[in-house]
């Protein structure tokens, strides 16, 4: 980053360097102003350098001073305000300083790796300092997300792959291993739930990227890392009250997104194959299997129950259904989250305290879904000893409650045991509402029959689940800091830090005697004897499974900090420390049958034995046991030193050394650690003698190299074999879980950067341009092994990858009258390929697996795109076509079996390659407006295709292009969707689902987000009871402005239901 | 001098970390996680049902005794099953294999354990145990070997043996070591020596069926004797299995209407069963819409009890009765009845017809309704091997046997068959001696091991 004055000076007209003149006195006249308010600050204390005199200001911030025409500088100074310099101004012109407020984080950038803080200016590796404006700019309950289209090299994952690793830094360094970047809050890793720190907290943010800034933490390094920092108190601060509050309203999803079988096609299916007999095997099925109402009718006029036309009738008015609306009218509502955070911090010369109290509350898309969180943040430093001894004392409490009592859609349906179905013609209520029942399970006639016998009612109503359903999750966590730090010599301090934490989790799910879940299961454990006599296997009355997990973590950290300058020419920081820490998780789940609710009671249950089920004739089982325990214990311990000489303030170079340790199961102790390092250097251009170049004052280049490391613990040396219990003779059993791995190591991550800051004059235009160049060693991945030797794969240290890239960032200040016009730019572009992997799958691995697994294969990216050869429909048929030795063909058994790794069709990166955001905020007197665009280019992404063999088994409800299929000739020219086959053909399918024909670019270009603000001041609003206030408009996930697909699906979201929803959000700051 | 206090005080501390360290680190990262290496692991990994007790299934649906309806055969939508019952030249379309994987899996369980029981000593109070896991893990190794020889490649015929082709033979745990094909004598010899090995180690009885006892190594000698063609001491070793054990369940006993008319098994007891052993599941030998061939189905007289204990449905029928106790899951294990008929082909073709058409009776009377069976008789010893064989077919349909006695009756001119069936138009044959008896070796194993595939 750039250098920023400690001072921003607005000297009315310019006057650069005071001319020197006779030795006079002259008087000045100045105001004194705060930065953030504009407000003028009563009392603030003016100094001439080198001299005595002084003055304070008056109560309209206004100062007059007689001085010495030899005096050229002011210090000015004023308590919460960082202490300041100005130069004196030519005689007669009125002077205004503007004091920046001490806690604001533009005055001085210093970046914090977690152990140390360092100056931006001596940095010599790639830090991104996010402040706490850039921060409170977007408005959520989550903090990482404010990260997003901020953070040059930061990438947010969407669609499948998401899931595994939301967040990359840089590209991804690993195949198997933990692939997310370490979380720091507060000098410690985190490996709580990032849902529990409250944004409001949290003071800015430090992205380390490049091995110099990162290899400080080692072995947890390989991914990158994210260092959060809460808020503090400072000393010699005024108390400062702030508040903020707002409301975010997000819009109801579009379940029309993603298409679906439209009701008339799905019965005009169901009639096709019920002629063909497809549903006999259902109808006479020993297990009873679900039919939809469509074929229950088609069954009933078939045998005579019912006429033609009455069938006739009752399927038309079906026909006329679509259970989006259903879905969209009653599991569906707008969300609305609402946000409450007050801060109180101050400090006098000896103390400082900073108290924050946050409360949310979240109203989820999903009805009766939703998320509360209470923070409570404390936190005390105590200068003592002639403030020799400092101690830090920190507490932070989170309590959330998380409600899911709508499991949303996915499980409403046909459950036939080849996943839930839908059809589409389905009512989930009637026209006054009532909840409906939908055929879930089994049969209508069996579950009257089932009734008739006693049995409890085995009707299922998706909408009564919701109000049935009693699921949350309550979290709590907090934390325990204790910091002391001791100058042993002006240059030598040491310093101790100790945290615990603890991070407690209970998911409690009661599901009542009414809801679905238990009729079904009490139901199946139910016999029925010759006399008609019921016995049950699991009582009456509700279930009730609790999961609780506890996670405790505990660090101790001592530190020597040496910080020393010397003859104005040698500066040395450098830090030694000594870590250890131990994370412990413990985690029950228990089951309790019969569950009473009002009394809490349980009623015991047999295990053992083998119940007959009652829908499934001749099949027996145990009643499930939901029991189970884990206990891990995560410990480590480091070593590690890091140092920085500066020489002339031009000169920089760093290096840092980290050993880690770790109690990697079964590894030989000296395997158990990996020595990581880094070297950096840094040249402050512009301070040479040579430099000249006047609009251009800032100028750095910086260069590092080094290692960082990342770890999978689920590997081990040794055999290693798991203990289990329940097999069919009651007793304790074993599995292997991983066959011996003698040579198993750490992955490295090894990373050169090369930086170059610049600023112009007044800092007009500043930024940065990083090129980096990233090699990963002894990645861990999957080799396949020959089955006879027991195992079908291996996992070992077997891959390396390749990876470079660049992040540019680009900050302008367009206009700076009383319009102003700041564009923030920044532009990343990241490329890597395995390299060194002789393993390769057969062709489908590839083709199938896009973003959702990872395949690598050599001399290509992790993430990648690949397919078949595309020839066309057959214009005749409509059938698809590929291409089998250089000529089309349709014979798509051969075309499968003859592809493979190296024919297949490379079509591109799955994630983006290039990416990044522009944000244009302008500010008018006390109005400011800032939107960022987001773009994303140079990636891939498969759209739906059809799997025919779902629709031609009636289950056909999620081949939503079936509407767009050939159907005639001439069809071929508008659409690539095959025509319908006359039996199921899974190579057809294959083929064409995985063909070119389904692969889309996926760059985009999207307006994020736009924030609105108006500040009141004390300087208009004489009367505020604020010193500040600032009411906001925040509206995020507007809309996408350009994309290169010409498909209506959003490139980052092809498969998902509905794309993230528009919100907006309304909300008031406040300082007092 | 207040200075140098403060950095011995840090210095202190910080010592007595690191030489607690090596205790902080070796502190496991799971706790249900562990290295095995004592006779009670090596026992809880043998108990591992899901690994182990479970037999190969595909020759169930390659064989005769199943039969499927053209909209049933439509509605199989996993290729291994469609091909298998086709005898598709590629049966896996690179699918992986269970019936290839799952013995594997056993070898090598077995060779974790034998390699680790070098390091476990024996004493006076372990020896009967450490016998008893040696033998245990020798036995299972050895059954894996045979379930897969069957499979992957062509029966046992002395005169070729030597040149045929078996499977990979591995005897240690170690999975980078490379392994070829070997001959098919060379399995046979190494499946011999291990159960004869095993015999010598294994208690005459175990607290549970799932756990191989003297006599289940008598019984699975016997089988593999009878499929050597080598009768003699497939006779003596029925004769010793039976010597163990004779009890014969009465099928009288038995509920004709139940789903599940036998007890399940291993955790009920079911005397008839020496040792207990699933075969991997399929929908297709799990389904009531894969049912018994018309044929089979014909052979049982009306009071034959093993008709509706075996069968159910109203035609064509589904089978049901089955020595797991479960209708979803066919029985592979070694039983009584198993023996008596080994017992009575061997005495048959040794000539002494009289002998086995006893052993045979002493069998049937146990599956007619009481007081209908009428004792068979034969004039010599073809009739009686005749009625043997037709026996055999009847009791043990679906424990994947068929397929094995088909390859080794085909090499007799006068029981060779050739079997078809019509599936959606096209008729599929497989004529006696056909290379499709052999199935191919997955693709995830030539690929990676570069072993020779077999022709088909």
């Amino acid at each position: 980053m750039k250098k920023i004055t400690l001072l921003y000076t607005i000297l009315l007209s310019f006057y650069i360097f005071p001319v020197a003149a006779q030795q006079t006195i002259r008087e000045i006249r100045g105001k004194v102003i705060s930065a953030d308010s504009r407000i003028a600050l009563h009392g603030a204390t003016i100094r001439v350098k080198g001299a005595s005199q002084f003055v304070l200001t008056d109560s309209s911030g206004n100062f007059q001073l007689k001085i010495s025409t030899a005096s050229l500088i002011l210090q000015v100074s004023y308590i919460g305000y960082r202490p300041t310099e100005v130069n004196v101004p030519a005689p007669n012109k009125p002077l205004i300083i503007v004091l920046e407020s001490a806690t604001s984080q533009l005055a001085e950038v210093v970046v914090s790796t977690g152990y140390q803080t360092i100056p931006a200016e001596r940095a010599t590796g790639s830090f991104v300092q996010v402040d706490n404006k850039l921060l409170n700019r977007r408005v959520s309950t989550n903090l990482l997300e404010r990260l997003e289209d901020v953070t040059p090299g930061l990438l947010f994952n969407k669609g499948k792959s998401a899931g595994a690793n939301l967040i990359s830094i840089r590209g991804q360094n690993t195949i198997y291993g933990n692939a997310s970047p370490l979380i720091v809050l507060d000098n410690f890793p985190y490996d709580g739930d990032i849902s529990n720190i409250n944004p409001n907290d949290v003071e800015s943010i430090s992205v380390l990227k490049d091995a110099a800034a990162a290899s400080i933490w080692g072995s947890r390094a390989g991914n990158g890392v994210i260092v959060i920092t809460t808020k503090k108190g400072s000393y010699n601060q005024q108390l400062k009250v702030s508040f903020n509050a707002n409301t975010t309203v997000g819009a109801k999803p579009d379940l029309f997104y993603q298409p679906r079988m439209s009701s008339a096609d799905f019965i005009s299916v169901e009639k096709q194959l019920f002629e063909k007999g497809f549903y006999v095997n259902a109808e006479t099925g020993y297990n009873n299997p679900a039919i939809t109402p469509v074929v229950e009718l088609l069954i009933a006029q078939r045998d005579g129950k019912i006429g033609a036309s009455q069938a006739n009738a009752q399927i038309a008015a079906l026909a006329g259904n679509d259970v989006r609306n259903d879905f969209s009218g009653y599991l569906y509502q707008k969300s609305v989250n609402q946000q409450y955070a007050l801060n109180l911090s101050g400090g006098n010369e000896y103390q400082r305290f900073n108290i924050s109290g946050g409360y949310d509350q979240n109203r989820d898309n999903l009805v009766s879904n939703g998320f509360g969180r209470y923070t409570l943040n404390a936190g005390q430093s105590l200068s003592l000893l002639n403030k020799k001894l400092e101690v830090n004392t920190g507490f932070y409490y989170t309590q959330s409650i998380t409600t899911a009592n709508n499991p949303g859609t996915s499980l409403i349906g046909l459950n036939t045991g080849s996943g839930i179905s839908l059809y589409p013609y389905a009512n989930l209520a009637d026209a006054a509402g009532n909840p409906l029942a939908m055929t879930h399970d089994y049969r209508q006639s069996f579950i009257q029959n089932a009734k008739q016998q006693g049995l409890l009612d085995w009707t299922y109503k998706p909408l009564e689940e919701i109000s049935l359903a009693d699921k949350t999750r309550k979290s709590l966590d907090y934390r325990l800091n204790i910091a002391v730090n001791y100058k042993i010599m002006p240059y030598l301090s040491a310093s101790v830090l100790y945290q615990y934490g603890q991070t407690i989790s209970n998911q409690r799910n009661l599901q009542s005697q009414q809801t679905y879940y238990t009729r079904n299961l009490i139901n199946n454990f139910t016999t029925v004897d010759a006399n008609g006599q019921l016995t049950y296997g699991i009582p009456r009355g509700a279930i009730l499974d609790l999961d609780n997990a506890t996670a405790t973590s505990q660090s101790l950290r001592g530190q020597l900090n040496f910080n020393r300058q010397w003859r104005d020419k040698h500066s040395l920081t450098a830090i030694a420390g000594y870590e250890i820490r131990d994370f412990h998780t413990m985690a029950n789940s228990n089951r309790s049958y019969g569950y009473d609710d009002s009394h809490a009671t349980a009623l015991p249950v047999n295990y053992i034995s083998l119940f007959p089920q009652y829908a499934i004739p001749g099949y027996s089982t145990t009643i499930p046991s939901k029991n189970s325990q884990v206990d891990l214990t995560d410990r480590n311990i480091s070593y590690y030193s890091n140092a920085a000489y500066t020489y002339l303030d031009k000169y920089t170079i760093s290096a840092s050394a980290r050993l880690d340790r770790s109690n990697l199961f079964g590894v030989k102790s000296n395997q158990q650690g990996v020595p990581l390092y880094s070297a950096g250097v840094a040249w402050n251009i512009n301070k040479e003698d040579f430099y000249k170049i006047d609009w251009l004052p800032y100028m750095k280049l910086r260069f590092t190299y080094g290692y960082n490391g990342n770890v999978n613990k689920s590997l081990s040396a040794y055999t290693t074999a798991l203990y289990l219990n329940g097999n069919s003779i009651n007793t304790v059993y074993a599995q292997i879980v991983n066959p011996p791995n003698p040579e198993l190591r750490w992955e490295r991550v090894r990373i050169i950067n090369i930086g170059l800051d610049f600023a112009s004059k007044n800092n007009r235009i500043s930024g940065t341009v990083e090129p980096y160049f990233k090699r990963g060693f002894d990645l861990i991945g999957d080799i396949p092994y020959a089955p006879s030797t027991g195992i079908t794969t291996f996992r070992g240290n077997t891959a390396n990858t390749r990876g470079k890239g660049i992040d540019l960032t680009l900050n302008t200040q367009n206009l700076a009258g009383e319009l102003k016009w700041q564009t923030s730019f920044f532009f990343s572009h990241v490329k890597d390929k395995v390299i060194d992997y002789t393993l390769k799958q057969p062709a489908n691995f590839y083709v199938s697996s896009a973003d959702n697994e990872v395949y690598p294969l050599e001399g290509r990216p992790f993430y990648a795109l690949y397919s078949y050869e595309w020839a066309g429909l057959d214009p005749q048929t409509g059938e698809p076509r590929g291409y089998l030795d250089g000529r089309v063909s349709k014979d798509y058994a051969q075309i499968l079996a003859s592809a493979t790794a190296d024919n297949i069709v490379y079509n591109g990166p799955a994630r983006p390659t290039t990416y990044g955001a522009v944000r244009n905020t302008f500010t008018y007197k006390q109005f400011a407006i800032s939107a960022n665009i987001s773009y994303r280019f140079g990636y891939y992404f498969r759209q739906p295709g059809i799997f025919y063999s779902n629709v031609l088994s009636g289950r056909g409800y999620y081949e939503g292009r079936y509407g767009e299929r050939w159907q005639k000739p001439g069809d071929e020219l508008t659409t690539t969707v095959p025509s319908q086959p006359d039996a199921i053909n899974n190579a057809r399918d294959d083929f064409y689902n995985y063909s070119l024909a389904t692969v889309q670019k996926a760059a985009n270009i999207r307006i994020q987000d736009i924030n609105l603000s108006y500040e009141f001041s004390r300087n208009l609003f004489p009367r505020l009871p604020f010193s500040r206030m600032q009411v906001y408009v925040y509206a995020n996930n507007i809309g996408i402005i350009w994309k290169a697909t010409k498909t209506h699906f959003d490139p980052d979201y092809p498969a998902a239901d509905y794309t993230p929803v528009r919100t907006v959000a309304a909300g008031i700051k406040a300082d007092f | 001098m207040k200075k140098i206090f403060f950095i011995s005080i840090l210095l202190t501390i910080s010592f007595s970390f690191l030489s607690c360290q090596k205790e902080f680190l070796a502190k496991k990262p799971d706790k249900a996680v562990l290295v095995p290496a004592t006779l009670e692991d090596f026992n809880a990994l043998m108990d591992n049902l899901t690994i182990f007790n479970t037999g190969t299934a595909l020759q169930e649906i390659s064989a005769d005794d199943f039969q499927v309806t053209d909209a049933t055969a439509a509605s199989f939508t996993t290729t291994i099953q469609k091909n298998s019952y086709t005898w598709a030249t590629d049966i896996y379309e690179n699918q992986p294999c269970s019936d290839w994987n799952i013995p594997y899996q056993q070898v090598f369980y077995a060779n974790v354990i034998l390699d680790g029981l070098e390091t476990v000593k024996q004493d006076a109070a372990s020896s009967a145990n450490w016998n008893a896991v040696k033998g245990n893990a020798l036995f299972h190794r050895a059954f894996a070997f045979y379930n897969l020889v069957q499979l992957f490649a062509k029966g046992y015929d002395k005169s070729t043996a030597n040149t045929d082709l078996g499977i990979p033979i591995r005897l240690t745990a170690d999975v980078n070591q490379k392994v070829g094909r070997g001959s098919v004598q060379q399995v046979y010899d190494q499946v011999l020596k291990d159960l004869l090995d095993a015999e010598k180690l294994l208690p005459v009885q175990t607290a549970y069926k799932s756990r191989p006892s003297r006599a289940a190594v008598n019984a699975l000698l016997a089988r593999i004797y009878l499929n050597m063609e080598n009768y003699e001491q497939a006779k003596n070793y029925a004769a010793s299995a039976l010597a163990l054990n004779r009890s014969l369940l009465d099928y009288n006993k038995l509920s004709l209407t139940a789903i599940n008319p036998f007890p399940s098994s291993p955790a009920n007891d079911n005397p008839e069963i020496i040792f207990y052993e699933k075969l991997i599941s399929y929908g297709f030998t799990s389904s009531t819409r894969t049912t018994v061939a018309d044929d089979l189905y014909q052979l049982y007289a009306s009071k034959d009890l093993r008709k509706s204990i075996f069968f159910a449905g109203s035609g064509p029928y589904y089978v049901k009765g089955r020595y797991t106790g479960s209708r979803l899951q066919l029985f592979g294990g070694l039983t009584v009845d198993e023996m008596y008929l080994i017992h009575a082909e061997c005495l048959a073709r040794s000539g002494n017809f009289a002998d086995a058409i006893n052993e045979l009776n002493t069998l049937l009377v146990t599956r007619w309704v009481k007081g209908t069976y009428t004792p068979l008789v034969a004039a010599n010893a073809d009739e009686a091997l005749n009625i043997v064989l037709q026996e055999r077919r009847k009791e043990l349909a679906f424990r994947g046997l068929r397929w094995g006695d088909l390859k080794r009756l085909n090499k007799d001119q006068r029981f060779a068959k050739k079997i078809s069936r019509m599936v959606s138009g096209t008729l599929y044959t497989l004529a006696p001696g056909d290379k499709r008896y052999v199935l191919p070796i997955p693709f995830q194993e030539t690929s990676t091991s570069g072993i020779p595939q077999n022709e088909r």
